[in-house]
């Protein structure tokens, strides 16, 4: 390996430096406490988010085991951007930890999913990718250990492990099968072999499933454990959304790069699935009074949107989903640093008490009616545009009458959605909602998303800057 | 020449006045420019393009322009703007977010009105909504609330299979090999598969008729209507249900009129059905709203049903009618709502038997009744009368039918209304017994004298002299008629 390939992989050299030095800072207490430990990480990360984005060059490095070429990059880009805006807003949790441990456990292990994140988009040997999904994953358990109370038993976090052991067994598997059948697990190879035979298409629905059930454990836990009662922090939540884009991100890759022989097959399952998937989540969605759950379904929905985009399978079906994960990322984010504020304020968990919000609090109103709104799919906000683009490459290919669902489906979201915006204008004069102030450093969190919104749909330079990028199947 | 308004952030009422009187302006001087553009360069129709490149790899421009029709609508969203903020009741409780929300909605309005690409118009569509919405949302008390949600939803609906339909044009815009595009100039001179047009129009045009007013997907129109307040209600039924049916044209019948002809039977049917449902729901309401609604309604079923006889005369007809209907609709919902203020009632009888009304309100909605059905010298004549005689031309059976059923409902719902305006004129005539002190209460703001005065300018100039509004018309009627001319029915 010499000097050029560093290059290529500089974005996981970078984080891996970073993360070191995190933890040996954080075991250092003498010189460092939990404050000063956070400006050093959310600094340094900011760093190397910019650096990030400077363009140098493109190649392969470990033999062909990692790629690096602009798509992965944008990825990773996106993902940066949505830890960073994740550290802004743990900033006032993990400056105020008691124990330096504490807030270090915290910057180590967000870092280090991080870095899985990064070897699975820049995989090209299925061995990377996996150990990538086990090294973004398995941290993810870590951390929920870490941010419930201490009081509480230790029942959730266990059998998060049992899934996330489950889905990696059936991932191997059909990693196994597909090295049994096709003899090679390079990426670079594996696109050349036409993989219609049965054994291959097990494989690949193994492989596919783990996949999916490693996207869905986190949100399902949380859900069902109702941890974001017990911890409002929100860091979970928002550890959720990252998950959840990242998941797309590889699924965009593999069934792109790898699997398009079988493409027939996957167009159909995300077909029936999204189909499904999104109807039962609407209507689950519709029925949340509660402000966790009714953000963790309407989450599942949203990715589901994203998700359908993959059924173009065309260089615009890639764009399209990335620009829509990134929307997504933007809005969704902000709206849980929203909600979490003014949880954090009254208290509450309920949705009705956002009422007359706006009527106290002018900015945070109207800035949870523009994440809403971008959710919703209005334009002019970058939602709209993401969904828009996602349509449209469905469209390409014909899948009228498939759109015809998605769009009734749309309707529905619209509903909840507006419901909540209507509540916060509602004057309620029973109640005085106090002005709520946060630290700058949620602030600059809230910024950065209402800026991507703002600007992400409008900005055609990036779309096809991004399209040129992009390919098909 | 950009044409879009540009919005006033932080307001007080002055500066959302002088804004849209600033609308309307410029709105009227476009007449003539446009006017004479056209005399010096008749080759193309659209003026004042604005074309900024977008998202070059799919082809959507930001492109705004216009052509006759544009001009048309212009005008009369501006009037209509102009009323709605100069007829205000009640825009002083928390004015700086009544303000700025309406005129959102009157930028997505201009915005949508002069957009030539797909995208565009439609991402100003859904942009007029939402402001909507969220103007209701202030205003709504507890009960109403499930009419404001539909209010919202039911036009979402629309405009999502909208959606689907405008994709399915864009994917079907090429000539073999070419790009595709959303630009509909360049649609409209492309011949589309006869297939896929039959689709994709009624796609389209179904979305549009949803806002539009045609019966019965805009059955949800006159329970939601009814929860605004009297000048939204008439910005509403004055601009917006127009854009509906302005978009069904534009979008619609514009780029597809192939598909539109093998569709129309169809179409018409449920048009006369509207036609016919709103003007005998009208004859059985007393409440003067509910009247003025069902009314629209019906007017609504008629131009839709004229726009899809697909000849000049007709298509001529239905958008003079547009805008005769338009400018009086929004006096007579002005007035409406002026009178419940009074009279804290918009029951007829009630209304009927009270003397204490203003005289001066009673003239002016009798007088825009007169001009809704089309007494001569205002524009309403005009449209009448192409009308009219398009639908006494109408040759295939089914068709001559359906256009004499509408006529004859029309005509009753015409003539229901002069009575009732007559009524009204008449019984008010008691104010004049009223002392000073009495009337005193009842004054007339001069804010609103101005907006109603300015109000009637646009169509009794229409109605007496016709060539600026008949000319704008024909310009923008031109490239359509010239493919209509060739269509072979299947």
């Amino acid at each position: 390996m010499n000097l050029e390939e560093l290059v290529y992989i500089r974005h996981e050299v970078l984080l891996t430096a970073v993360t070191v030095l995190i933890l040996t800072a954080g075991s250092v207490r003498k010189i460092f406490n939990a404050y000063t430990l956070s400006i050093t990480a959310t600094g340094l990360f900011m760093v190397l988010t910019w650096i990030g984005f400077l363009r140098a060059g493109d190649g392969i490095a470990f033999g062909g085991m990692l790629l690096s070429s602009p798509l992965p990059l944008i990825m990773k880009n996106i993902l940066n951007v949505a830890v960073l805006i994740i550290l802004f807003f743990s900033f006032k949790h993990n400056s105020r930890q008691q124990d330096l441990r504490d807030s270090r456990d915290f910057y180590f292990l967000i870092f280090i999913s991080l870095a899985g994140m990064y070897l699975m988009i820049s995989a090209g040997h299925f061995l990377v990718f996996y150990l990538g999904i086990e090294l973004a994953l398995l941290p993810v358990t870590a951390l929920v250990k870490i941010l419930k109370n201490k009081n509480d038993l230790p029942a959730p976090s266990g059998s998060m492990i049992h899934a996330s052991l489950f889905s990696s067994l059936i991932i191997l598997f059909g990693i196994s099968i597909t090295y049994g059948v096709c003899g090679t697990l390079y990426f670079s190879k594996l696109i050349t072999i036409n993989m219609n035979n049965t054994l291959q298409v097990l494989a690949f629905f193994a492989i596919f499933g783990g996949i999916l059930i490693k996207i869905l454990i986190l949100p399902y836990y949380l859900i069902r454990e109702g941890m974001e009662e017990r911890h409002p922090s929100g860091l979970l939540s928002l550890s959720a959304i990252i998950i959840s884009v990242s998941g797309v991100f590889i699924l965009l890759i593999l069934l792109f790069s790898i699997f398009p022989s079988v493409s027939l097959l996957w167009q159909k399952t995300i077909f029936y699935l999204t189909i499904a998937g999104l109807t039962a989540g609407n209507i689950i969605t519709l029925r949340q009074k509660k402000t966790s759950r009714f953000l963790a379904w309407s989450s599942l929905v949203q990715t589901g949107y994203i998700l359908t985009g993959i059924i173009g399978a065309s260089p615009l079906a890639m764009t399209s989903i990335i620009s829509s994960s990134a929307a997504y990322i933007f809005s969704a984010m902000g709206l849980y640093v929203m909600v979490m504020i003014v949880k954090g304020a009254t208290g509450s968990d309920e949705i009705a008490d956002f009422r007359g919000l706006y009527h106290s609090n002018r900015g945070l109103g109207l800035s949870m009616t523009i994440a809403l709104l971008s959710l919703a799919a209005i334009p002019p906000f970058a939602g709209f545009f993401g969904r828009f683009f996602v349509f449209a490459s469905a469209a390409e290919k014909g899948f009228y009458f498939f759109l015809l669902v998605i769009s009734a489906n749309t309707l529905l979201t619209l509903f909840y959605y507006l419901n909540i915006i209507r509540i916060i204008f509602t004057e309620d004069n029973t109640r005085h909602l106090k002005t709520i102030k946060s630290p700058l450093s949620t602030r600059l969190a809230l910024i950065i998303c209402i800026a991507g919104i703002l600007l992400a749909g409008i900005a055609g330079i990036l779309f096809d800057k991004l399209n040129g990028f992009s390919f098909g199947v | 020449m950009g044409i879009l308004v540009v919005r006033k952030p932080d307001n007080i009422r002055a500066l959302a006045r002088t804004g849209t009187g600033l609308q309307l302006l410029l709105s009227f001087i476009l007449i003539p420019l446009y006017l004479s553009g056209i005399k010096n360069d008749a080759s193309d129709n659209m003026l004042f393009v604005e074309n900024l490149m977008w998202f070059g790899s799919l082809n959507i421009h930001f492109v705004t322009g216009a052509d006759g029709i544009t001009i048309v609508m212009l005008v009369l969203g501006s009037l209509a703007a102009f009323a709605a903020v100069f007829l205000t009741q009640d825009g002083d409780n928390k004015p700086r977010e009544y303000y700025v929300t309406l005129l959102l909605t009157v930028s997505a309005s201009s915005g949508f009105i002069v957009s030539i690409d797909m995208v565009t118009g439609f991402m100003f569509f859904a942009g007029i909504l939402v402001p909507f919405f969220i103007l209701q949302s202030i205003k709504a008390k507890e009960n109403e609330i499930a009419s404001s949600m539909k209010f919202i939803l039911i036009p979402a609906g629309g405009a999502a299979l909208l959606l689907v339909g405008l994709l399915g044009v864009y994917m079907n815009s090429a000539p073999d090999g070419n790009y595709l595009t959303f630009n509909i100039t360049d649609i409209q001179k492309y011949l589309m598969n006869r297939a896929p047009q039959k689709v994709f129009f009624t796609m389209v045009f179904t979305g549009f008729a949803v806002i539009g007013g045609m019966a019965p997907f805009s059955i949800w129109l006159p329970g939601s209507i009814s929860s605004l307040s009297p000048e939204l209600r008439s910005y509403y039924s004055g601009i917006i249900i127009k854009l509906g049916i302005y978009g069904a044209f534009r979008f619609g019948i514009n780029l597809m009129p192939e598909g539109a002809q093998d569709v129309s039977l169809f179409f018409l049917l449920l048009a006369a059905t509207g036609t016919v449902l709103g003007s005998v729901l009208t004859i059985f309401e007393k409440d003067l709203r509910k009247i003025l609604i069902w009314s629209s309604l019906s007017f609504s079923g008629l131009i839709f049903f004229a726009l899809l006889l697909l000849n000049k005369e007709a298509l001529t007809g239905a958008i003079l009618m547009m805008f005769s209907h338009g400018t009086a609709v929004i006096l007579l919902f002005a007035i409406a709502g002026m009178k419940n203020s009074q009279s804290h009632t918009t029951e007829t009888r009630s209304i009927f038997r009270s003397r204490k009304h203003l005289l001066v309100l009673s003239v002016v909605f009798f007088v825009a009744v007169l001009i809704l059905g089309g007494i001569p010298g205002s524009v309403g004549f005009i449209g009448w009368r192409s009308l009219i005689s398009a639908f006494l031309n109408v040759n295939e059976p089914i068709r001559k039918i359906a256009a004499y059923v509408v006529l004859l409902s029309m005509a009753l719902v015409i003539v229901f209304i002069l009575i009732v305006a007559l009524r009204m004129l008449l019984s008010s005539a008691g104010t004049a017994e009223l002392n000073k002190k009495e009337r005193g209460k009842y004054r007339v703001k001069f804010s609103e004298k101005m907006a109603i005065v300015i109000l009637f300018l646009p169509p009794l100039a229409a109605g007496m002299f016709p060539s600026w509004i008949l000319s704008l018309i024909n310009t923008g009627l031109r490239p359509l008629l010239e493919r209509i001319g060739t269509i072979n029915p299947l």
